[in-house]
């Protein structure tokens, strides 16, 4: 009888564990909290024919700083500014997805406006090391669409 | 009716537990379900897409099988039993268990449109019935199946980059649960410290919903449906006369009838210990 009691108690214990276990979404909000280096943003233009062509390579581009909010962990704040000072934003909201794979940047770029958000696709995903691409549109040509891939390398501060 | 049945049930669980030896253990399971669907509506979706570009496709999406979203489980649970040659069995299990199925269509200019169903399930059975001379188990068999179902949909450009981005509306990771209660009967056998059960159920409509697969954080700007069609011309052309009943791929349309087939490692015994 006490083996059931035992069994009964530690199935009981393992159910409060697993509902204990934050979401995927805070624990990689979470870890993302901190200053971020720009140490790298490439931006090569896709096209048709698979050929890629460099059209920015540079280093040091800016910081990006992820705060967190208020918002249940899922929201982080989001300051980016570019190291020419050419561009700054401050305190947008910012998300991850469910799954780590997507980066959102709310109000990005114009924030005055509604809907001018960004969304990057996580390419790498490290304690200390992050790679997001931003994908756009560029026009067509007679072999078929190109986009525009930019590509930021995050390095922690 | 059912009232006095389960009153009775009870009862009986009762008189026997008091009246007999009482014995049991942990157990540890793998098992193989076999879950059959039956039309999903995400081949909606993927009969849809094909036909809204159609030549423009080099290569269609194919159509999913119902046998795709069979896949095996693991898991641990407790199972107990009174009596000696014929008694009261019953336990109760939690198992884990998920399967992926890809599918992949390429439009003739080289992009191709990648989607990758990711089917979870959590599930709780609880089984109650007879154990006769503690080889033969018979059951009832209810099972609270939680299944995730997570569609991640990207772009693979020319140059072999994946997007999961927002330059396309219908790019992102769509989500649904399916959860339900399960109804069915199991028998097993022991043999030594194995159980070895086999069950089937199908699932009620209590406690099920109603969800639609949605993309999961979608961006502010997108004007069209946040969930994934069923009809991808209306969703893309004129999203404005989507049928807002049936227009959607809906969650429950994953619900199916289970078979499982398993073995179980008792930790403890499943048997008088004067046998």
């Amino acid at each position: 009888m006490r083996s059931i009691t035992w069994t009964l108690l530690m199935t009981a214990l393992s159910l409060l564990l697993m509902t204990a276990c934050r979401a995927p979404q805070v624990r990689y909000a979470n870890r993302l909290v901190g200053e971020w280096n720009i140490a790298t943003e490439k931006r090569v233009l896709v096209k048709a024919d698979g050929k890629e062509e460099i059209l920015v390579d540079t280093t040091n581009v800016g910081t990006l700083m992820l705060a967190e909010t208020e918002e249940d962990g899922i929201f982080l704040s989001y300051t980016l500014s570019l190291a020419d000072g050419s561009f700054s934003i401050q305190d947008q909201p910012f998300k991850l997805d469910n799954y780590g794979k997507r980066a959102f940047f709310y109000y990005f770029y114009c924030s005055e406006l509604f809907g001018c958000d960004m969304i990057a696709t996580i390419e790498e995903d490290q304690k200390d090391r992050q790679v997001w691409s931003f994908f756009r549109r560029a026009g067509t040509t007679s072999q078929g669409p190109e986009h525009r891939k930019t590509t930021w390398f995050l390095e922690r501060k | 009716m059912s009232r006095y049945i389960i009153v009775w049930v009870c009862c009986l669980v009762i008189s026997q537990v008091q009246a007999q030896e009482v014995f049991g253990g942990l157990t540890l399971r793998v098992d193989r379900e076999i879950s059959q669907l039956d039309g999903p509506d995400i081949n909606d979706f993927f009969q849809s897409y094909n036909a809204y570009y159609g030549s423009n496709l080099e290569t269609p999406f194919s159509i999913m099988r119902a046998a795709d979203f069979t896949h095996n489980n693991v898991g641990m649970g407790i199972r107990m039993g009174t009596g000696r040659n014929f008694g009261f069995a019953s336990g109760l299990g939690m198992t884990y268990g998920r399967i992926r199925n890809q599918n992949v269509s390429v439009f003739r200019n080289g992009i191709g449109t990648e989607t990758e169903l990711t089917t979870r399930d959590w599930t709780l059975t609880f089984d109650m019935g007879v154990r006769i001379k503690s080889i033969l188990f018979l059951q009832v068999h209810m099972a609270g199946r939680f299944r995730k179902n997570i569609l991640e949909m990207g772009y693979r450009y020319q140059d072999g980059s994946y997007s999961l981005g927002d330059e396309y509306d219908i790019l992102g990771i769509y989500e649904a649960p399916t959860t339900t209660l399960d109804l069915g009967a199991s028998a097993a056998l022991r043999i030594w410290k194995l159980y070895i059960p086999i069950s089937i159920s199908w699932p009620t409509n209590f406690a099920s919903d109603e969800n639609l697969l949605t993309v999961t954080d979608f961006e502010k700007r997108q004007i069209r449906w946040t969930d994934l069609p069923r009809d991808f011309e209306t969703w893309a052309d004129d999203p404005a006369n989507l049928d807002l009943d049936n227009g959607f791929v809906r969650a429950n349309s994953f619900r199916s009838p289970r078979v499982t087939i398993g073995v179980e490692l008792i930790i403890g015994k499943l048997a008088p210990s004067k046998e």
